[in-house]
């Protein structure tokens, strides 16, 4: 909503400034977001006076002038075709911004002559859109070379302050201008004041009759004719006061119902009389129905959407924009003026579908005062007979106009209640009556009776916004929130997840967020993709079921900038279904290139599946749970992972997640090349209840004094065999084996094809005593022997 | 006869530790020189053996002494020659396994999880992808209401939607929970708007306080509170205006007074600008009615902000894009190593 100054001051008795009117309107609610003040670039421009004038020797149309700017005689060369000697205008000095395009004035040399300033329009001042030729101080103002030119313009424009104000939906009484006086007029900012409205009663009967098919949509809809009226351009004032908050100005029977619409939120629309064929009615559309409105585009209606009619068809679309077919041109001589009330949710409906933004819908669909249908009509019509002249119609009224107000019953506790501020009923009473309402003071209760154009006042907890909103919410106490106990804010589970990017931080990966939503074509798993109904772009249509994609994005745009290495990951939900609660907060890391750059000391190494594998068991760790106990399957992988190089990891025999090297061919689909990419995914929510223990005490340490004994197995396997079932299967051969590791694996010529040796590292840890030679080789023999079961042959030294 | 002096002047002149061997060996060893005169002592009558017996332990006494102390000498001069031979340029650095960093967003919601958690608050988490009675009826916003084109929200075919505000997380709670209820929420919210300073998913942080007894001013002194903790400064003036949210009545915007100077925020009563920071207000009757919680009883107050907004008024991020591009040069820059855990204790940043 953009309004001016001198507009409030219509209805506001004030001396306020401009910059106290908006601070004013913040603190009142009504949130302004740019401030204009004409004045403000025009405070370094002065007077000059044309001393002399010549023609340009090298062109048509310029002149040569000599300019007094009250210190000196300068050179202008200047294209105005208003230019004489002795006429004082407006004088920019070379490094004045001129206010129109907000450019710097050089001095310069137009073909050949120097110029030293610029004697300005109207439009380069910013004060109009006139820009044929330059401004001339008429005779009767005083003005002298060198004088500074805000005062005197000051008192031939309206040098006015223009505000950009984010109206709330709830208050579409703001978007009136008299609405924002009343309200400044409450908080004390100046005094309200109001116009008669003249009652006119109408010459003659109106010839065109009225057949509201809906009653209780199309609430209120009165007409007039006024007839022999002369459609013109607008008079100055209206011109200026649409002009100036960027509204077009079009003729003066538009530019009345506009400004009617913007001084006092009352939309109204004119039919050329004469383009009606017999009577109008209104009622719902008939899906299909075309219509063609003044915007000049031609919609397709559906059934439920308001439209007037005559004999030719549909001729308005309620509320929303009237039809080019029966618009109002400079020829009109008849004008048919309707003022009416609409069903808010009907209009905003239809405007919604299809796509029309006009100043009328927006405040219909708002909720406009349901009162002002008769009074709008009698101040647009005073406007149309001063301006086109004619005379009109009686009032044609339909609807059923059932806005009754409610009275709202006020317990005066309650605002202490819920503000936690005392208020007198006083005060209360006050601030009521300035903002319209009507209250009757019950002692412990006011029975308030609200304005008919503060629609959203309906209940109890509304006055008591109003009153600390009007009190000034400056005024408001302030009390601190304690905690009443000292408890950890986090549940287990979040606790452990609080942890989570610190312990990938730590493990060399950098944390990245991503959109949740993905280009379809990639994701991994094709099959029911989550689709946006209105997708912001094309390449973010779907809901992702995999971060991986994204962190192969990511890894690809630092590959672009030369930034290799790229450790990435990512804790945010993916999604696998289209409800609520069908998402999976998950982990996600991918580790490309090298563990470190490469440098003199040649310790780097590629980043390879077991690093991840390692990241896997971290975070299993953090969740307490055991690594031992994780189970690995490698068929029915994802099919962008390498199968040879990948699994799914497995808990309590569900799948919590995957991790291995990203497959070659999906490396190309996502442009990286030259380089190898692992990864790992873990879907936190899959992972059991987080299982811990009932008492923070750490169970009893026992330490062992005896000598732990080591020993080096070598096995010849078949090439297939797994190495977790070497390990779990030489752990069971005594409760002693505190830890098996594998320390060489070897394939090649000393070995058959399709076999590989495994060397192992047993460390046996006595328990109550030491070991005899023979418990030992007792022990030695179990662990060949369960070798033995799983197709391993002790290897000859 | 030993030269003694000889033998003397070639242990002198020896130049390697396998050189003073060799010479102990001839002399010492079990054919050398002096073992050789030492056995042939039996040979001699008692009185010469007496005498030169004697004279050759001397001598052996004396070459012994001389070989330890060349020993010592030249075991010195080795190890330090082969020191001086090992010799590396203290001045060259080895790469270490590269570092990973913590995002500002992470970052900025541990922060605010220490400071809700000292007062008390608990959290609560909730879907992105939510109904139409979560994010919108529930929160006295039903259809038709004009309150919904305030944010341009993202559907799906079947009618559900991506949430346009974590206030859906507060209806979830208080419909399991009921009253009293004191949560925060943080999560991702969706709305489709894109520029410079606005991006189709964002973050909120939301706070819910309903019990019995709450009012306007404990709204007004718990983000207070929080904004001087969070900003870390005592200076920090702030203004309440009224707005609207149909979920809140009153509802308040709250600004900072603070400048902006070549990007950087100085907040202070000497700012010359207020700069809006969140929205509050007391919870609408009609929002704890939806949840079947009588407002005559219970009431209390919510407010929320952009994380990333706070993010960037803190740390003097430009661009709230940069957030999600995954660009390591920005994430190491804006970033937070991973053994900087905030807390009440230690302070919430490393300055």
């Amino acid at each position: 909503m953009r309004f001016t100054l001198n507009q409030i001051k219509k209805y506001l008795k004030t001396n306020k400034t401009g910059k106290e009117i908006e601070t004013a309107l913040t603190m009142l609610g009504l949130e302004i977001e740019e401030r204009i003040d004409m004045a403000e670039p025009l405070k370094d421009f002065i007077i000059g006076e044309i001393v002399e004038c010549e023609d340009h020797p090298d062109s048509d149309h310029l002149h040569v002038l000599k300019v007094n700017n009250g210190t000196e005689i300068v050179d202008v060369v200047c294209g105005a075709h208003n230019v004489k000697v002795g006429l004082k205008g407006v004088f920019a000095r070379p490094g004045n911004i001129i206010p129109y395009d907000g450019s710097k004035l050089k001095k310069g040399v137009i073909r050949g002559k120097a110029s030293n300033g610029m004697m300005c329009s109207v439009r380069e001042l910013k004060l109009g859109t006139d820009h044929d030729g330059i401004i001339e101080i008429p005779e009767n103002i005083k003005a002298d070379a060198g004088d500074e030119a805000l005062p005197i313009l000051s008192q031939i424009y309206d040098i006015d302050v223009i505000y950009d104000a984010e109206v709330t939906p709830n208050r579409p009484d703001y978007l009136g201008i008299r609405g924002i006086a009343r309200d400044l007029s409450a908080g004390g900012y100046g005094e309200f004041i109001d116009e008669d409205i003249e009652d006119i009663k109408g010459d003659f009967e109106n010839p065109i009759k009225v057949n509201n098919e809906i009653p209780d949509i199309a609430n209120q809809f009165d007409i007039r004719y006024i007839k022999d009226v002369k459609n013109t351009e607008s008079p100055k004032w209206l011109k200026n006061n649409l002009e100036i908050v960027d509204m077009k100005s079009i003729s003066s029977l538009v530019d009345i119902t506009n400004y009617v619409l913007l001084d006092r939120c009352r939309p109204l629309h004119v039919f050329d009389a004469d383009k009606i064929k017999g009577n109008l009615t209104i009622n719902f559309a008939t899906k299909g129905e075309k219509f063609t409105a003044l915007d000049g585009n031609t919609y397709e209606l559906e059934d439920g959407d308001i439209v007037i009619s005559d004999d030719n068809g549909i001729q308005s679309l309620a509320g929303i924009m009237g039809g080019l077919d029966s618009s109002c041109t400079l020829e009109t001589k008849n004008v048919l003026l309707e003022s009416a009330y609409f069903d808010p949710l009907t209009i905003r409906k239809t405007a919604k579908r299809l796509g029309i933004e006009s100043d009328s819908k927006y405040r219909f669909e708002r909720g406009i005062d349901p009162d002002c249908t008769i009074w709008g009509m009698n101040y647009a019509t005073k406007l149309i007979l001063d301006i086109c002249g004619g005379s009109a119609s009686s009032i044609t009224k339909t609807g059923n106009n059932d806005k009754t107000i409610k009275d709202i019953e006020f317990p005066v506790s309650y605002f202490k209640q819920r503000i936690g501020l005392d208020m007198s009923s006083n005060t209360m009473i006050d601030i009521l009556t300035k903002l319209g309402c009507k209250v009757k003071d019950n002692g412990e209760t006011l029975l308030i009776t609200p304005p008919s154009y503060r629609g959203d006042l309906t209940e109890k907890h509304d006055i008591t916004e109003e009153l600390i909103r009007i009190y000034g919410y400056d005024k408001l106490p302030s009390e601190s929130v304690k905690a009443k106990e000292i408890k950890p804010l986090l549940n287990e589970k979040e606790q452990r997840v609080y942890i989570l990017p610190h312990l990938m931080a730590m493990r060399g990966l950098t944390e990245v967020y991503t959109w949740s939503f993905m280009k379809d074509d990639k994701e991994f798993d094709k099959t029911n993709p989550i689709k946006l109904l209105n997708p912001i772009t094309n390449d973010l249509n779907v809901m992702r079921k995999s971060i991986i994609p994204n962190l192969l994005d990511g890894i690809h745009t630092n590959l672009v900038r030369s930034i290799e290495n790229s450790n990435l990951f990512e804790l945010a939900p993916v999604f696998y279904g289209d409800k609520p609660n069908e998402q999976y907060l998950t982990i996600s890391g991918v580790r490309e290139g090298k563990n470190k750059i490469d440098d003199w000391s040649k310790d780097a190494k590629s980043v390879d599946v077991y690093d991840v594998k390692n990241d896997v068991f971290a975070i299993c760790e953090l969740f307490n749970i055991d690594r031992d106990k994780l189970r690995y399957e490698t068929e029915n992988l994802p099919s962008y992972l390498n199968p040879y190089k990948s699994a799914g990891i497995f808990y309590a025999n569900k799948i919590i997640g995957y991790f291995g090297e990203i497959h070659p061919l999906t490396l190309k689909k996502f442009g990286i090349k030259n380089t190898n990419v692992v990864c790992f995914e873990i879907n936190l929510d899959l992972l059991p209840e987080l299982k811990t223990k009932p008492t923070t005490s750490k169970k009893k340490l026992e330490l062992s004094d005896l000598q732990p004994i080591s020993r080096d197995f070598a096995f010849i396997f078949d090439e297939e065999i797994k190495g977790q079932d070497i390990i779990k299967s030489v752990k069971k051969a005594s409760s002693e084996i505190s830890s098996v590791y594998i320390f060489d694996i070897y394939k090649g010529d000393k070995l058959e094809a399709n076999k590989k040796s495994i060397a192992l590292n047993v460390n046996i840890v006595p328990i109550e005593k030491t070991l005899s030679d023979e418990e030992i080789q007792n022990i030695s023999n179990k662990i060949i022997e369960n070798v033995k079961s799983l197709g391993g042959e002790l290897r000859d030294k | 006869m030993i030269d003694k002096a000889k033998i003397i002047n070639d242990i002198q002149n020896a130049t390697t530790t396998q050189e003073l061997e060799n010479i102990k060996v001839a002399i010492l060893g079990k054919n050398g020189i002096l073992t050789s005169a030492l056995k042939d002592l039996s040979k001699l009558s008692p009185e010469e053996k007496k005498t030169t017996g004697a004279a050759l332990n001397n001598i052996k006494e004396e070459i012994l002494t001389t070989l330890e102390n060349k020993k010592s000498t030249l075991e010195l001069a080795e190890i330090n020659a082969k020191l001086l031979n090992d010799k590396i340029d203290i001045t060259l650095n080895k790469q270490e396994n590269h570092k990973g960093y913590i995002h500002p967003l992470t970052k900025v919601k541990e922060e605010l999880i220490q400071i809700f958690a000292s007062m008390g608050f608990k959290m609560a988490s909730g879907p992105d992808i939510e109904d139409d009675f979560h994010n919108f009826t529930a929160l006295n916003t039903p259809e038709g209401h004009p309150a919904r084109s305030m944010q341009d929200t993202f559907f799906l075919p079947n009618g559900n939607l991506l949430r346009s505000q974590t206030s859906t997380v507060q209806i979830r709670e208080m419909e399991r929970v009921g009253a009293p209820v004191k949560i925060i929420t943080m999560g991702r919210v969706y709305r489709s708007d894109w520029d410079a300073t606005h991006t189709p998913m964002f973050h909120q942080i939301e706070g819910l306080y309903i019990d019995k007894g709450i009012t306007m001013a404990h709204l007004k002194g718990c983000l207070i509170d929080f904004l001087k903790a969070f900003f870390e400064t005592d200076d920090i003036p702030t203004q309440f205006r009224p707005h609207f949210f149909p979920f809140t009545e009153p509802s308040a915007e709250m600004d900072i007074r603070c400048t902006f100077a070549n990007g950087e925020l100085k907040i202070g009563s000497n700012g010359t600008r207020w700069l809006e920071i969140l929205g509050c207000g007391m919870v609408h009757p009609n929002v704890l009615k939806s949840v079947g919680i009588n407002p005559e009883v219970y009431q209390g107050f919510a407010f929320g902000t952009g994380i990333e907004r706070i993010a960037m008024l803190k740390y003097g991020i430009p661009d709230a894009r940069k957030f999600y591009e995954t660009d390591t040069r920005w994430l190491s820059h804006y970033g937070f190593v991973s053994d900087d855990f905030p807390s009440i204790a230690t302070g919430l940043s490393r300055k």
